[in-house]
């Protein structure tokens, strides 16, 4: 995610229709003016679940920000919703989650409830753009399970959960076979093979 | 059953139109913008203090969570809105209410003092930080830190009080 203020790649927010959930004003305004500095043009504003829903469902979105304290409730209802009962292409639309107050229990529920990205108040826009393209570069692949619909959490390649055998087809035994003749690999030289990338120089 | 499905993101389509920003010119935009802001900041930040005041005036003197909840959400709300009126310090504060309201709320432990502090703390930032003396800033904020740290300190989480540090005592 490297990426500096000086940076002069370019970008273009100017087609994308972006939702922004937020409650109270002011929180809402510092949202819409990072939004429109960057560029976007097609904002739509919403501070309760119900109106985000139905904005949902007439529009066609390619972000969403969504806060986690909303006036009617939590912005994780709202989320899994969208991954759960609304249509596509909507239901795969990349959501951000911006909060206030992070606690650890805030951030597992913000991943499980299928957000792609969580970030900690107070927002920056270096960091804010930084996510955005970020989320944009990965396209993380979509998960539905039983209890999870949302982007593929797994995004660090570090394998199934620790001590569990795994529940995908793909997931591989934790058993490895030992070569004593070779040195191990590192775990950035394993990563480097499992995600092999175009570089930039 | 696990499904894997690759959508398309029509975002990334659309980051990479002909035209649009470069990022420095993105940020400056942006910065330029929450500038414009920082005064309508300072008058939301000043009317959450006083709904802080009432919050915290409301609270009774023994644990009641629904008066915690309340002095809690309105200290959320100064988190991020103050940081971009230039009160990076109150921001800060104000996260550190949270967390120890938080803490409060888990552990099951109740204490006015420590959140006293922390109000006049926030007062104190509101009065100085945008024209005071860095040095005692940071040491009120140093201050904070320490409170929050002595209150975790007489108050661990239930797991901790559990486990006895020479394994079960024996039966009698």
């Amino acid at each position: 995610m490297a990426l500096t203020v000086e940076s002069r790649s370019r970008f273009n927010l100017k087609h994308a229709s972006l939702l922004l959930v937020e409650s109270g004003n002011m929180p809402m305004d510092i949202l819409v003016q990072m939004m429109v500095g960057f560029g976007a043009k097609t904002l739509y504003k919403a501070d309760r679940i119900e109106e985000a829903q139905t904005i949902v469902a007439k529009t066609e979105l390619d972000l969403l920000i969504v806060s986690n304290r909303l006036a009617d409730g939590d912005g994780c209802e709202l989320v899994r919703w969208l991954r759960r009962a609304s249509t596509e292409p909507n239901k795969y639309a990349p959501v951000i989650m911006v909060s206030g107050h992070t606690g650890g229990s805030m951030v597992a529920k913000a991943r499980d409830c299928g957000a792609h990205i969580i970030i900690a108040k107070p927002l920056t826009p270096s960091v804010v753009l930084e996510r955005i393209l970020w989320i944009a570069r990965e396209q993380r692949p979509f998960v539905t399970t039983p209890t999870y619909a949302g982007p593929d959490r797994r995004f660090k390649f570090e394998g199934p959960p620790w001590g569990t055998p795994g529940r995908r087809k793909d997931d591989l035994s934790g058993h490895v076979a030992t070569t004593p003749d070779l040195p191990n690999m590192s775990q950035d030289q394993i990563d480097a093979l499992m995600q092999p990338r175009k570089v930039s120089l | 059953m696990t499904k894997l499905h690759r959508p398309k993101y029509r975002l990334a389509e659309l980051l990479g139109e002909p035209g649009g920003k470069t990022v420095a010119e993105a940020v400056k935009a942006a910065e330029n913008g929450l500038m414009a802001l920082s005064g309508n900041c300072l008058d939301f930040v000043d009317l959450a203090l006083k709904r802080i005041d009432d919050a915290y005036a409301a609270l009774p003197a023994v644990r009641e969570e629904g008066a915690m909840t309340q002095l809690y959400r309105v200290a959320d709300e100064l988190i991020g809105v103050a940081a971009t009126a230039g009160l990076t310090t109150m921001d800060r504060a104000a996260y550190s209410l949270c967390d120890l309201i938080d803490r409060m709320s888990g552990v099951g432990a109740w204490d006015r003092e420590p959140i006293r502090v922390h109000v006049d703390a926030l007062h104190f930032f509101r009065r100085f930080e945008l024209a005071g003396d860095q040095a005692e800033i940071r040491e009120v904020l140093q201050g904070l830190r320490r409170v929050c740290e002595k209150f975790c300190a007489d108050n661990p989480p239930p797991s901790e009080q559990a486990a006895p540090a020479n394994g079960p005592s024996p039966a009698n």
